[in-house]
């Protein structure tokens, strides 16, 4: 059952909890990697280091409050009250900001994921700046298990745009199982091209109508053959690859889709065409 | 000491006692989740969240968009309609009472025009561009406290926004008139969770939603249910390996919806 307040989390910060899965899907988190454990080790550190001053300066308040009042000789009442005010105050020593550790950009080749989910992760406090959302992507071909996931910022004034179905581009960090580097930058054509297997760096980019959709054949694992049928000034577009069913709400009948066209390189003077997918 | 000196001490003893416990417990447990090795973020834990908020029945609008007006004011005649969020924006002031989040919900009313309703949001998964999200304008001439001339449908129990909610879906064509006759029928009763094999798309895409043919065991009994779903609950159902089905009263099975 729904937990509540649990996944309900202060504003500006990674509202990330304990996984916790039914029985029948284990968690697949991975070991932490070195980045990590320093991180941790850090913070662990830091607040070690804050815990040496303010246990025994916590200790130290209740003689304090005894001495204070025997010799002044208020109302106990009122000493009770300084020295849980006093706590408060030595307790605020402990207070450490937390910040994230931005991971260095990966030296590991551009790869593109289909978007499947998108967990806005702040929408509080953004005063007119950004939020940031966790979007999470699979690559082409991939299986379940193989989730990527990495983070991007929006702005707070316009909302999180992404949607299921966009292109997410992204560099792997090696030493993390489903964390990834996303790029900043998602060039339409570039992430398309990585995507499809060849290039299309130099196609036209058209408006057009989507018609229909069909599944025509047997699917590759999780990926259906989908045809999606477009129109561009009274011309008929088909596109047939391999999809998510994720990916399809993109492609509702009349709805304005962008569409590449690019020179066959093996029949000259024919095109090919792709509908075209909008980037995360 | 006289009587405002004793509420005086008692009151400052209450808060306290409560801020220190706060923070002292605070570092003790920051302290204890740090002696443990951090570990890798599963992203799957975003699909458990929407599998929590799916195998509910239709939660109030004030559960997950603050409380509304006070409960005192006379609830409100005009009859409900059902507009769609479009985006969630900013979110600069925290409210400090309740611990959720004043934003602004852009949406799309039911004629067609946009506008922006100031709330309190509590949960984003709920909270997002495709929302349904039942509406009923303010008293013409009127706003609310916030400056909003339409409000939300905070008053409704669970029942009443099952209802809307379905009778929203069948004029969009995401549910035929005999699920939403057994799914109407079924609304106290809430779903049973089957686990799901394959995902089949059929090809119909409408308002955001992909008919899919989901291959379910309930019973230890294997059939195929069809309906619509949202993208991120296709992704739901296959990284979680469950859906939400309702049973009627002959046992024929029909896909729970994610209500919202």
């Amino acid at each position: 059952m729904r937990k509540d307040g649990e996944h309900c989390g202060l504003p500006g910060t990674d509202m990330s909890v304990e996984p916790e899965f039914s029985p029948d899907l284990p968690p697949e988190e991975g070991p932490a990697d070195a980045f990590m454990l320093r991180h941790a080790e850090q913070r662990r550190r830091r607040l070690r280091s804050r815990l040496r001053i303010s246990v025994p300066l916590a200790v130290l308040t209740v003689p304090a409050a005894i001495v204070v009042g025997v010799v002044s000789g208020w109302p106990w009442a009122w000493i009770v009250v300084g020295e849980l005010g006093a706590l408060c105050l030595v307790g605020t020593i402990n207070l450490t900001s937390d910040l994230e550790q931005q991971r260095p950009r990966p030296d590991t080749a551009l790869e593109v994921g289909v978007v499947v989910g998108v967990e806005i992760i702040s929408w509080g406090n953004a005063d007119g700046s950004t939020h940031t959302a966790r979007v999470i992507a699979r690559p082409p071909g991939s299986t379940a298990d193989q989730l990527v996931h990495g983070t991007r910022t929006f702005s707070a004034a316009k909302g999180c745009q992404i949607r299921p179905g966009m292109l997410l581009g992204f560099r792997r960090h090696p030493t993390m199982r489903h964390l990834v580097w996303t790029e900043p930058v998602q060039d339409p054509l570039t992430l398309f091209g990585i995507y499809d297997g060849r290039s299309w760096e130099r196609a036209d980019v058209l408006d057009a109508i989507v018609e229909s959709v069909h599944i025509d054949a047997e699917p590759d694992g999780d990926w259906w053959p989908v045809t999606v049928t477009a129109r561009h000034r009274g011309e008929l577009i088909t596109d047939t690859r391999l999809r998510l069913p994720e990916e399809l709400a993109q492609f509702e009948p009349g709805r304005r889709v962008e569409v590449a066209r690019q020179q066959n390189a093996y029949l000259s003077g024919t095109s090919v065409w792709a509908v075209l997918p909008e980037t995360a | 000491m006289g009587i405002g000196d004793i509420i005086l001490t008692v009151i400052l003893t209450l808060t306290f006692a409560i801020t220190a416990l706060i923070l002292w417990g605070e570092a003790v447990s920051t302290w204890t989740d740090l002696q443990e090795p951090p570990r890798q973020h599963d992203p799957r834990w975003y699909f458990t969240l929407r599998r929590w908020s799916w195998e509910t029945l239709p939660e109030p609008v004030s559960d997950w968009l603050g409380a509304g007006p006070s409960p005192e004011r006379r609830k409100p005649r005009v009859p409900v309609d059902v507009s769609e969020v479009l985006a969630l924006l900013d979110g600069d002031v925290t409210d400090g009472d309740s611990g959720s989040i004043s934003a602004r919900l852009r949406v799309r009313l039911p004629d067609g025009e946009p506008t922006t309703l100031k709330l309190c949001v509590n949960d984003s998964v709920n909270a997002r561009a495709g929302t349904f999200l039942p509406v009923r304008p303010v008293d013409p001439g009127m706003t609310d406290v916030r400056g909003n001339t339409w409000n939300t449908a905070w008053e409704l129990a669970t029942d009443e926004i099952g209802s809307i909610l379905l009778d929203h879906r069948r004029s969009l064509g995401l549910i035929d008139d005999d699920t939403h006759r057994a799914l109407y029928s079924q609304l106290p009763a809430g779903p049973d969770a089957a686990l799901v094999g394959a995902i089949a798309p059929t090809g119909r895409v409408r308002h955001g939603h992909v008919e899919v043919d989901l291959d379910v065991t309930i019973d230890e009994r294997s059939q195929t249910i069809r309906g619509f779903l949202r993208p991120e609950d296709i992704a739901t159902a296959r990284h979680t390996g469950v859906v939400q089905v309702s049973r009627d009263e002959e046992g024929r099975r029909a896909l729970w919806p994610t209500w919202y």
